[in-house]
């Protein structure tokens, strides 16, 4: 098409700049997903090369790098995980003489004389926590801590295993104690354990008399002073020995009886009290979980009757709320699931009537649950947690095959419904509560971008008429809902559901700016940013969830944190996101819609329902009948040979039946005759009333770009952030209060939260981006206010480049850009972010052919002007405009389409079972696109391929086509031709049109063998020494694409990715205790889609008991003993209180074992398995006399 | 000529004075036996509590440094260095115990810092003995600092031999106690690491309701978590911190 033949269609100037607005829009929301398509990669865990490092310049031990300058210098580098290294491989560095096992430690850092052992999570014989008691204290520690413990005390070990961490504090309260009476009339009131390890005898203990009892005769005298004994809450009387007494009780001074013997607790005074006698100047039988526990009263400034110490009150006051010691709450920001920016999730903690603040982990990552537990009486007991926010994995259920339906019973997700219009209606998966974003975070866009949506309005050209005066009308037919405020409102509400997007409020109530745009609706108006600002509802918390989901979303249960790899979730989450604007529910809506009416045949079947309601009681009824049926079946076909559009269509059939049954009950022709002229004569003047205009359809575009929110333009509230010591300042508190605002002597005493530069009224300053530009093009002309881009040749620019520039600014702005000169906030495109950054680049911005654009009622000419405006922190705008020139070579178009993308790539697998699958291309310029199996021209190629040729539709990658390829064998080829200009098909410039002169070949292959799993283990039953034990889970694939993703499942758990997978073998390793599991196995060819299952049954057995001897027998001056387990045996003649390592070997390392004996002696021998059990302390496995 | 006399009186006097002064000095002297006067001057309390003193400012180091003296890799909170005990510098994994076996190391770093000040003290008592006029034989010192449940335990083993006039009095050991929950805090402070290092989380107030003689408190601090673990006794608090399981802002 010639160039000089547009140019005399322009219209007016405004219609131009309207065309050019349309190219920017369209270029605006490409260059948006093509930033985001890009900036995802980066972020990829597996793209980037991991090296460890063994320690690194700050001081780290084995840390996974990706920069190596961060790495020591002289520490060990290599190009590998540190798990995969011998040094940084983690485990349980175990200290043999104090009995401590520290888990997740790299071999290279567990110091002499340390013993490194390979499970990291320390679930290693020995590592078991039991009960230790030493003396009238308990301590829960390992076995060989007692001992050591013990041996320090100078205690004799009394070491139960059997007891759980709450039964053994459990234990101080019954421990047996009373008077150890010393020599001299000295006395102690200890434990008898301490007693006789003091005295060497039992008969020194008067278990549960007091050293002042009368008749134990002693030098200890009563007092009126008090004293708190560690681990236990009253307050105690003291007697002049310094032994503790019975509990303070200021009428027992001086009773002799209450200074005799042990009362207990529920004996004594106040045990009744609901306060825990908290503050009684009385009575100290205080008791933590009531409300008191043993204080200094000095320091509390108390008045106590006797003695220095008393029940301080535990419990603490919070808005008018009374919370007993060790309750927790949790304090919310704002309205739950409507977190405003900048929010945070706090747990507060009663500790020891002291309210403590742990602020949940900032950006929402952490959300405060709370459970409330019954206690009787009406009461409850508060118990508040922060755990992780799952927000992430709801945005990643969108993709696509990401499970939208599992949605609802995902943790922390929901789905939010979207009922702006009949076909525009769809389902997204969002957190429940949403998570924060980094202001300045580039990865904010690819949230937020995922309630971008466009709804396309369809409207049809109507005949009204007024009186005799008729005009043509456009009248909206669907979706007509979308260009009013409720769907700006309801997309905002999405937008924001995605986390800190769209137009929202912080934490003080401010508006931020530009979160969101849209065009082709009206905004949302400033009281539906106020009902935002919900402040949180009175005795509204979270919930505890589902357990099962909850420790997982943790990393708790069955599986470490480490089985939590969100990278694969995000790189899932990327083809949502590289879907750009469209995403899953407008897809959905899309495929939901039916086009823009009915097809001829259901036109013409809808119209003989009608017509057959119609004319019932006429007259010849059956003549009329079969006319109309006639007159609808042939206006259809005619209708459709004419090109009507389905409204014309319509009306045609109901003109037709009107005509035919006139025809058959006035005229003598018959009924056939009758409905043929009814639906010439319909669909002639529906012929001609389509010359006008009539029944033309347009469809309209209504875009709600959602963005990152963005701060107030100015640093008032800064300091607000400073002012709530109990809910303390952040980072991102900080930022939300205003684009100035800036959190300053970070880690000091002096941190804080104020506007970086209050005096600022100096807008910023514009100049090009010199490091941004495309290698074929350049800057010129530049000035102050503005450059030109050209090619190096200093002409103007091909059609259909893609160009990337950019403009900086000499302090943090946000810079926009539109076709016009407008207002700064009227301006409708981002230049790069809306954020305030000092690069402001755009990438991917593609100038269509003039003519092309002509030609379809867009005035666009070569020279094109963008205009550009920034505005700093302050609210500072650049006074005039920025302007940057560029223009597009205007020429005939004789250049076929190029095609720049397939999907999936050329050679790509497909399903081992499909017989079909989905492909697009995609091209740099609108065009029609076919494929065949044989190589052949555009024109012989039988099959069309269905192309979105509309400029507002086109994608990322360029102009769309898709079809359905069929697949046949293991490798299959198909060969894809395009030709441009497809406006241009039907009119006499068709010949203009340019189609590919070369095939692109395209080949989709199967697999040689299916996925299939080969093994997974543990396959089999199996003994461990410790219950929780580390159990590695391994499963091995073949066939299929190879390399796929598996994931496993226990039973009541969720399905989780293998740690390692994404090769043949997956691993994980899991901590399970004993019994028998089942876990389910699933593995899919992400590429291809195909999955293969499997599941595995085992046992895990926990071996706890020591080797039992089974035979024992003396032959030829040899001891044989055979032992129920393999195991090693060693021997004492003294006695069975010898240590193991202390024995002498018996030889034998499996069942049997001899060793050669003396008559006359007396074998202690003792036998251990090869986890280390062992017969208890001073018993042998055996003993043998050989007389 | 009176004059001459005069002088010569005067320094008769003189002569006389010092000749007694100097007298007196050698009865005096003899007149305190060694061994008396070594109990009357006490050495051994002397090292003792000088050790003590010596110890003392590095406990006091260890629990603000969270197990070292000078802390390398730490978190700067309200002027204040919280070392970590356990990191991750990537995000969402678990953190890396930086000092297994914490217990060895705080009494390794206790004994490096304060070796020197330990030393001192013999230095100082030998001065001040040969200033007394005994002769000290001194032997190489062995040092070494021991956390028990309650108390830092110093054991100093040296060769100290004192000796004037034929008598010496010999000094192998000289160990001293000093009171601190040092050992409780560090047993805490290892149990919240092998917490976070596994579960990315520490329940500190389930353990304050076990223990209520601990006190807790958990900070989340920047991508980290900070802990103070105080003796409600005593006062007396251990500061750390680590950086496990960072879930960094946005989506990645």
């Amino acid at each position: 098409m010639k160039r000089a033949r547009n140019k005399e269609n322009k219209i007016n100037n405004k219609r131009a700049s309207a065309g050019i607005e349309i190219v920017l829009l369209v270029l605006a929301i490409f260059a948006f997903a093509y930033f985001v398509h890009e900036s995802l990669p980066l972020v990829k865990a597996d793209d980037v090369s991991l090296k460890c490092c063994e320690e690194t310049v700050d001081g780290a031990p084995c840390q996974d790098i990706v920069d190596e300058d961060d790495c020591a210098a002289g520490a060990n580098l290599v190009p590998s995980k540190c798990e995969e290294t011998s040094w940084c491989r983690l485990g349980c560095c175990i200290d043999d003489y104090e009995g401590t096992y520290d888990p997740n430690v790299p071999q290279s850092s567990c110091p002499s004389p340390g013993r490194w052992e390979d499970d990291k999570n320390c679930l290693v014989p020995g590592a078991e926590l039991g009960c230790c008691v030493l003396g009238n204290m308990v301590r829960f520690v390992t076995d060989t801590q007692c001992s050591r413990l013990s041996e320090l005390q100078g205690l004799e070990k009394d070491y139960r295993s059997n007891l759980n961490e709450a039964q053994c504090i459990a234990l101080t309260m019954m421990q047996e104690i009373g008077a150890c009476v010393l020599p001299g009339g000295n006395c102690r009131f200890i434990s008898g354990q301490e007693c006789v390890s003091s005295t060497g005898n039992l008969q020194n203990f008067h278990k549960d008399y007091l050293c002042t009892a009368p008749e134990l005769n002693t030098n200890c005298e009563k007092t009126d002073k008090t004293t708190c004994i560690d681990g236990k809450d009253g307050v105690y009387f003291l007697d002049t020995c310094g032994n503790p007494a019975n509990i303070y009780d200021s009428s027992k001074v001086n009773d002799d009886n209450y200074w005799s013997g042990v009362i207990s607790f529920d004996d004594s005074c106040g045990s009744t009290s609901s306060s825990g006698n908290a503050e009684s100047v009385s009575c100290g039988n205080c008791n933590r979980f009531f409300g008191g526990i043993c204080a200094s009263a000095a320091e509390d400034n108390f008045n106590v009757n006797n003695g220095d110490f008393y029940c301080r009150d535990t419990s603490c006051e919070y808005k008018g709320e009374t919370y007993r010691n060790g309750e927790s709450w949790c304090v919310y920001d704002s309205k739950i699931g409507d977190d405003v920016v900048g929010s945070r999730h706090w747990k507060y903690v009663c500790n020891q009537g002291r309210t403590d603040i742990e602020p949940c982990a900032d950006y929402r990552n952490q959300i405060c649950e709370q459970h409330n537990t019954d206690i009787g009486d009406g009461e409850v007991f508060r118990d508040a947690t922060c755990r992780v926010n799952n927000w992430r994995a709801c945005l990643v259920l969108n993709s696509d095959g990401g499970g939208i339906s599992e949605c609802e019973e995902t943790l922390d997700c929901k789905l939010h419904p979207i009922y702006v219009d009949e076909y525009f209606k769809f389902d997204v998966c969002v957190p429940k509560y949403p998570g924060g974003l980094n202001f300045d975070a580039p990865g904010n866009g690819a949230v937020c971008g995922m309630a971008s949506q466009t709804c396309t309005v369809y409207y049809q050209q109507h005949l009204e008429c007024d009186g005799l005066k008729c005009s043509r009308i456009w009248k909206c037919e669907e979706n007509c809902h979308c260009e009013k405020s409720g769907f700006t409102q309801q997309m905002n509400n999405l937008c924001r559901s995605l986390g800190d997007c769209g137009g929202d409020v912080n934490i003080e109530k401010k508006s931020g700016r530009s979160g969101y745009s849209v065009s082709g609706a009206p905004p949302i108006s400033l009281n539906q940013y106020k009902s935002n600002a919900e402040p949180p509802v009175e005795g509204e918390y979270i919930q505890v969830g589902d357990l099962t989901q909850y420790s997982q979303a943790a990393g708790l249960v069955g599986t470490s944190i480490d089985g939590y790899e969100p990278e694969e979730e995000f790189w899932e989450h990327q083809a949502a996101i590289g879907g750009g604007a469209a995403g899953v529910g407008f897809a959905l809506a899309y495929l939901s819609w039916s086009g823009p009416g009915l097809s001829v045949l259901q036109t013409a079947e809808h119209a003989l329902e009608m017509g057959a309601s119609g004319t019932g009681a006429w007259a010849g009824f059956t003549n009329a009948l079969m006319a109309a049926g006639t007159a609808i079946i042939l206006t259809g076909v005619f209708a459709d040979w004419a090109g009507l559009n389905p409204m014309l269509s319509e009306i045609a059939v109901y003109v037709a039946i009107t005509a035919a049954v006139l025809l058959s009950v006035y005229t003598e022709i018959g009924a056939m005759y009758a409905g043929l002229w009814g639906a010439v004569i319909a669909v002639a003047i529906m012929y001609l009333v389509s010359l006008f205009g009539i029944g033309d359809t347009e469809e309209r575009y209504v875009t709600f770009t959602c963005k990152p929110w963005q701060p107030p333009l100015n640093g008032d509230d800064c300091e607000e952030c400073n002012k709530d010591p109990l809910k303390p300042c952040s980072e991102y508190r900080c930022r939300s209060l205003g684009a100035p605002c800036e959190l300053i002597n970070k880690g000091t005493t002096q941190e804080m939260c104020v506007d970086n530069n209050p005096d600022d009224a100096t807008p910023p300053t514009i100049g090009p981006q010199y490091s941004t530009i495309s290698a074929t093009e350049k800057y010129s002309d530049i000035t102050d206010t503005g450059f030109k881009i050209e090619g190096e040749d200093e002409e103007c620019l091909e059609a259909y480049t893609s160009l990337t520039f950019g403009i900086n600014t000499n302090e943090p702005a946000h810079c926009k850009y539109d076709s016009s000169m407008k207002d700064f906030d009227d301006m409708a495109h981002d230049f790069g972010t809306n954020a305030h950054v000092y690069n402001h680049t755009i990438y991917n911005f593609i100038l269509p052919d003039p003519s092309h654009g002509q030609s379809q009622g867009l005035d666009w000419t070569g020279d094109t002007t963008i205009y550009a405006k920034c505005v700093d922190t302050h609210g500072n705008i650049f006074p005039s405009f920025y302007t940057i020139d560029m223009c597009v070579k205007e020429a005939d178009d004789i250049t076929a389409p190029r095609i720049q993308k397939t999907e999936p790539e050329n050679d790509a697998l497909v399903g081992y079972n499909a017989t079909s699958k989905n492909v697009k291309i995609y091209t740099n310029e609108p065009a029609n696109c076919s494929w065949s199996l044989q190589d052949k021209t555009y024109n012989l190629m039988e099959n069309p391929m269905d192309c979105k040729n509309n400029f507002m539709l086109m994608t990322v990658f360029g102009y769309m086509c898709n079809s359905s390829l069929p697949i046949n064998s293991s490798e299959n080829v198909f060969y894809f031709r395009c030709k441009d200009q497809p406006w241009l098909e039907g009119t006499e410039q068709s010949d203009e049109r340019n189609a590919n002169q070369q095939s692109e070949t395209y080949v989709l292959r199967r697999p040689e063998n299916p996925l299939k799993i080969d093994w997974i283990e543990p396959g089999q039953d199996f003994e461990v020494a410790t219950s929780p034990a580390t159990v590695v889970l391994k499963a091995q694939t073949s066939g299929g694409a190879g390399d796929p993703q598996c994931s496993w499942q226990a039973e009541g758990y969720s399905l989780v990715p293998f740690y390692n997978t994404f090769s043949t073998l997956h691993e994980q390793s899991i901590t399970m205790y004993a019994g028998g599991h089942k876990i389910y196995v699933e593995c899919e060819d992400i590429q291809i889609g195909d999955i293969a299952t499997g599941e595995t049954e085992f046992r895990i057995i926990h071996d706890a008991r020591a080797p039992q001897v089974i035979r024992v027998y003396v032959q030829d001056g040899s001891l044989n003993i055979i032992t129920n387990e393999d195991a090693e045996c060693v021997y004492s003649t003294e006695s069975c209180t010898y240590d193991f390592a202390d024995g002498t070997d018996i030889s034998g390392t499996e069942k049997e074992h001899s060793v050669t004996v003396r008559k006359g002696k007396t074998y202690y021998v003792k036998c251990r398995d090869r986890f280390g059990n062992l017969p208890d302390s001073g018993v042998c496995s055996t003993t043998v006399a050989y007389i | 000529m009176e004059n001459n006399k005069g002088q010569v009186t005067i320094f008769i006097i003189l002569a006389i004075i010092i000749v007694i002064a100097v007298i007196a000095f050698f009865v005096l002297r003899a007149g305190i036996p060694p061994k008396e006067e070594l109990e009357k001057l006490n050495p051994r309390q002397f090292i003792e509590q000088c050790v003590r003193d010596a110890v003392e400012p590095s406990i006091k180091k260890v629990l603000a440094g969270g197990g070292r003296i000078e802390p390398e890799l730490y978190k700067l909170y309200q002027s204040q260095k919280y070392n970590y005990l356990c990191y991750q510098k990537n995000n969402y994994r678990t953190c890396i115990n930086t000092h297994p076996m914490l217990k060895n190391i705080v009494e390794q770093e206790i004994e490096e810092d304060s070796e020197l000040m330990v030393k001192q003290c013999f230095s100082t008592l030998k001065q001040d003995l040969e200033d007394k006029g005994f002769s000290v034989s001194e032997g190489q010192m062995e040092f070494s600092i021991e956390l028990i449940p309650q108390v830092v335990l110093i054991h100093v083993d040296k060769k100290f031999d004192i000796s004037r006039g034929g008598t010496t009095q010999s000094f192998k050991k000289f160990d001293s106690r000093i009171l601190s929950p040092l050992y409780g805090l560090i047993m805490i402070a290892r149990e919240i690491v092998s917490q976070e290092s596994m579960y990315c989380n520490f329940e500190y107030n389930g353990f304050m309701l076990l223990y209520p003689q601990w006190d807790i408190k958990k900070i989340a601090y920047d991508e980290s978590r900070l802990y103070r673990v105080a003796e409600r006794r005593s006062g007396k608090e251990f500061k750390f911190a680590v950086r496990s399981c960072v879930i960094p802002a946005g989506l990645f």
